[in-house]
């Protein structure tokens, strides 16, 4: 794609068009000298048109609007960027602050952004971003590979952000520039836990409450679940393990659904090893055929479980980085680096556009003066010539 | 070699074109009223650059070991006057040699019947019409004048009209003394003060020869098409505008016929006058133009 697009370069000789027209206009009325001149017939005598500052100006518009045309088709883009540092909008402005100090880049243009572009599914609204969130990426690494072009030759990038900010891309990315990432520990990364609310109906909710519990603590305290007997809005889980059919008014993003025989929407469900999945009106339905798991080899069973569930999903999950720093790659035509993605096209649009206006308003002003000045009267018989 | 008209357009040095002219000439084509450079001893001269070295005396070099040249004296009443249109028109170049260009040839005619003149020992000079003036080289005898001529030549371009009739006779001053006039022009300005100048002085009894060039193209009424010509003369009258003319195939017809209608009439003029006139073009070697020119003078 991007080869293609500089074979647009090749119409660079369209410039000399302009130059041949505007050089026509100014030949046409040259005459050679001629010594028998005399013995030819009078010609009418033309007004002799010289190169006015019109003329010069509208040549230099005229060549402009092509090289923009051109560039525009050519989808040209110039490095204006330097060395910059790119601030997770979550990290804690003190840390990111010493950070940046310890890189030496105090004075280096800052990019705040923001790894909540992608994350929000459909049925989880996307939040607000926070104020002066300038970017918004669910992949950093993947967008400094696509938009490298943008900075100069030698540039650095240092990502100064949370851990789970920047997602490890699972092939060591080809970067035009180097870049840096300091990432604070998620041990003390200034997160509030998220909050999830589960709706337990089940006989066994004791049982339940010790699962959950297990959960926070495995989550790192990231989750927490907030047990209620009816959903609202804010519902994340239902768990329905009780025989009996739910309350169809009941709706929540996901349902666990340890008796399936109350709904009967499982029973199309895809399958995924032990698994079962079924989208209906109420929310998603997720059941499992065996459960409790086994207790006799829980641990194969975790796994069994694990791999179900990753056969449902079709991407991985995304994974921190960790702090290290990833040299320029050199595969560029591979990673895209460096390939124009028409980020010039903001700026040449607005100036062609104004060009255009210009070439055309100067042009229908010429010719109006070049009208009324050849259909005023003649101001001298001098300047019409000898005519016999 | 520098005879053909090309090559003779690359060199610049003057003298080195007449030598190849004139030995190309022969002896005894060019008519001069004394014949002959000298019989009776007058002086010794110190030899100066531009003198012929059949004239430098090679007992006196063996005794002294310096150059002298022999002078001859002679009481010659002839001078001969060299008359060169320099106006715009004579600017024209030649449309299939590049480089040739009317004034250059006529210059090449003027020098080459200068360096005859001085062979012969005759005294001459040089008058040039252009730039609306007369330019006046007063006539001399010798290789210094021979230069002088030569450098006049040199430093002459086309340009303006022919003076008027007020500038041509009071120039005319050196037309009391019998005189050989060769005049080279290109016969466009006719009438004109400059071609009543030329009759008047036919009509005093000095032997007057004009020579008119002309361009192929011109003879031929061949130009290309499409193009304005303006009159070189007229537009530095009147500006640049003036005096503009088309050429497209069906103006050939017309104007071959008022071409020649008007060399009809200067050749007339001329006859009626018994003033000889010789039609040159600038394409053809000077060799050849010349002889044709002195010989047609000689018959008339």
């Amino acid at each position: 794609m991007s080869s293609a697009l500089n074979l647009w370069w090749l119409a660079l000789p369209l410039l000399l068009l302009p130059l041949w027209w505007h050089r026509q206009q100014r030949q046409r009325t040259q005459a050679e000298p001629l010594a028998t001149a005399r013995f030819l017939p009078a010609a009418a005598p033309q007004q002799l048109r010289i190169w006015r500052w019109a003329d010069k100006t509208l040549l230099a518009l005229r060549l402009l609007l092509l090289l923009g045309v051109i560039a525009w088709l050519a989808d040209v883009v110039v490095p204006w960027r330097g060395d910059t540092v790119l601030v997770g909008a979550q990290a804690d402005p003190a840390w990111v602050e010493a950070q940046i100090k310890a890189a030496g880049l105090t004075s280096a243009p800052r990019i705040v952004f923001c790894a909540d572009a992608a994350d929000a599914s459909p049925a989880q609204p996307t939040p607000a971003p926070p104020a002066g969130c300038t970017l918004r990426t669910a992949d950093l690494l993947a967008w400094l590979a696509a938009h490298g072009h943008a900075w100069r030759s030698g540039a650095r990038w240092t990502i100064v952000a949370t851990a789970d900010a920047v997602v490890m891309p699972a092939q060591p990315p080809v970067l035009a520039h180097r870049v840096e990432l300091r990432l604070q520990p998620a041990a003390t990364a200034a997160s509030a836990p998220v909050e999830r609310r589960v709706v337990l109906a089940s006989a066994r909710e004791a049982a339940w409450r010790a699962l959950f519990t297990a959960f926070e603590s495995g989550g790192l305290g990231r989750e927490r679940y907030r047990m209620t007997d009816a959903p609202d809005a804010q519902t994340d889980l239902i768990v329905w393990d009780r025989p009996g059919t739910p309350d169809p008014a009941w709706r929540a993003p996901l349902w666990w659904a340890v008796q399936p025989a109350a709904f009967p929407e499982l029973a199309t469900a895809r399958r995924a090893g032990g698994l079962r999945v079924a989208d209906a009106a109420r929310g998603r339905l997720w059941a499992q055929e065996r459960w409790p798991v086994d207790e006799a080899d829980p641990l194969q069973a975790a796994r069994a479980l694990f791999e179900d569930r990753d056969g449902l999903r079709g991407a991985p999950l995304p994974w921190p980085a960790p702090t290290m720093t990833l040299d320029a790659g050199t595969a560029q035509s591979d990673s895209g680096a460096g390939r124009a993605t028409g980020a010039a096209h903001g700026l040449l649009a607005p100036l062609l556009a104004l060009l255009f206006a210009l070439e055309r308003g100067l042009a229908h002003r010429w010719a109006r003066q070049r009208l009324a000045a050849a259909t005023a009267p003649a101001p001298a018989p001098a300047a019409q010539g000898a005519a016999p | 070699m520098l005879a053909t008209a090309a090559l003779r357009a690359k060199t610049a040095d003057l003298d080195l074109v007449i030598r190849h002219v004139l030995a190309g000439l022969g002896h005894g084509l060019h008519i001069g009223r004394e014949r002959g450079a000298g019989v009776e001893f007058s002086e010794y001269r110190a030899y100066a650059p531009g003198d012929e070295w059949r004239r430098v005396d090679w007992k006196l070099l063996a005794r002294a070991d310096r150059y002298y040249v022999r002078e001859a004296e002679r009481d010659s009443h002839v001078a001969v006057w060299l008359l060169l249109d320099a106006s715009a028109s004579m600017a024209e170049p030649s449309r299939r040699l590049p480089g040739v260009d009317k004034l250059g040839y006529a210059r090449t005619v003027l020098a080459c019947v200068a360096a005859i003149a001085q062979r012969q020992g005759d005294a001459f000079g040089l008058l040039v019409a252009g730039g609306d003036r007369m330019t006046f080289t007063p006539a001399s005898r010798g290789p210094r004048q021979m230069h002088r001529v030569l450098a006049q030549l040199q430093r002459t371009q086309a340009g303006g009209g022919l003076p008027d009739a007020t500038a041509v006779r009071t120039s005319l001053h050196f037309a009391r003394a019998p005189s050989l006039v060769f005049a080279v022009s290109d016969g466009l300005d006719w009438p004109s003060p400059w071609s009543e100048a030329l009759l008047r002085l036919r009509a005093m009894q000095h032997d007057v020869r004009l020579l008119c060039l002309q361009t192929e193209a011109e003879a031929q009424g061949r130009f290309a098409a499409g193009t304005g010509y303006r009159d070189p003369e007229a537009a530095a009258a009147n500006g640049a505008a003036a005096g503009l003319h088309r050429y497209d195939a069906s103006a050939q017809a017309g104007y071959c016929a008022a071409r020649q209608a008007h060399f009809d009439a200067v050749k007339i003029d001329c006859r009626q006058r018994d003033l000889p006139l010789h039609i040159a073009s600038i394409e053809d070697a000077v060799v050849g133009v010349l002889r044709a020119w002195l010989r047609r003078a000689g018959r008339a």
